[in-house]
């Protein structure tokens, strides 16, 4: 049966634990489209706020 | 637990509890990172390859099943090859593809079904008083035909439909013997629901 990759699981819940500061069972609850929708909503904040800094400077 | 998006199936066979009733409606959930993680941390379970972990897995994400007070993973390992095989697919479909695709998964195996059972009501015919069997047999062995002489006849019954083969006047006649096993049993198993099955059976004994 097709699952989804351990090692992406823990890639994914680290970046959204590190970057919303969700307790673990939050993240463990999330459906696996909500959560790689939040990676990618959270990493396109990341790159506008990256592309700010760099206007800045 | 946050948002929960369910869907519901009919099993193509359906589990039948210990009291008889058969259990073909049912839902199961999106599954989430715990529903794949957990498992692994499961005593019965040996890794990330362990054909058991489909069961663990399964039972954690179907919600509903007919009258059922519990889905377990008695209760998937239970479960007849084709509805396992299904409810595999149900699984990738809802969380890996497009979810529209169930409807048609759904239709393909519910009109699969019913025409297995056509085929059964139609082996209830005492066909075999009606012809001459020594006669069949002979024609089969001088066309050269791979069935066996003392065997059945599912080969060219399954090549063509059971209603054609009847009527036509050279092609071999379906001589279903009616006690024989049904054809359709071993529909679905796969060889890796054979090696789920092994599985199942290794991890019962392991919890005896």
């Amino acid at each position: 049966m097709r699952q989804y990759p351990v090692d992406a699981l823990w890639d994914e819940l680290s970046y959204l634990a590190f970057h919303l500061h969700w307790d673990l069972d939050t993240l463990l609850d999330l459906e696996h489209a909500d959560r790689v929708r939040l990676v990618e909503q959270v990493a396109a904040l990341n790159r506008r706020a990256w592309e700010g800094l760099r206007d800045l400077a | 637990m946050g948002l929960r998006t369910e869907y519901s199936f009919t099993l193509p066979k359906g589990y039948v509890d210990q009291a008889g009733t058969l259990h073909r409606q049912g839902t199961m959930r999106l599954a989430t990172a715990r529903d794949e993680i957990e498992p692994l941390r499961d005593p019965r379970i040996s890794g990330a390859e362990d054909p058991y972990l489909t069961i663990v897995v399964l039972a954690r994400v179907i919600t509903e099943l007919g009258t059922l007070a519990d889905v377990s993973t008695s209760v998937v390992e239970g479960l007849f090859a084709a509805d396992l095989a299904f409810l595999q697919d149900v699984y990738g479909i809802i969380n890996f593809g497009d979810p529209a695709e169930l409807r048609v998964l759904q239709d393909a195996v519910l009109a699969a079904e019913a025409a297995g059972d056509e085929l059964d009501e139609l082996d209830d015919f005492e066909v075999v008083e009606e012809i001459d069997v020594d006669a069949e047999v002979l024609d089969v062995v001088e066309l050269g035909e791979a069935a066996p002489v003392t065997g059945n006849v599912f080969a060219a019954a399954t090549a063509s439909p059971v209603g054609m083969a009847a009527s036509s006047p050279s092609g071999p006649t379906v001589v279903m013997p009616s006690g024989s096993a049904a054809p359709f049993d071993d529909a679905g198993t796969g060889p890796v629901t054979a090696s789920l099955r092994h599985r199942i059976e290794e991890v019962r004994s392991q919890n005896r």
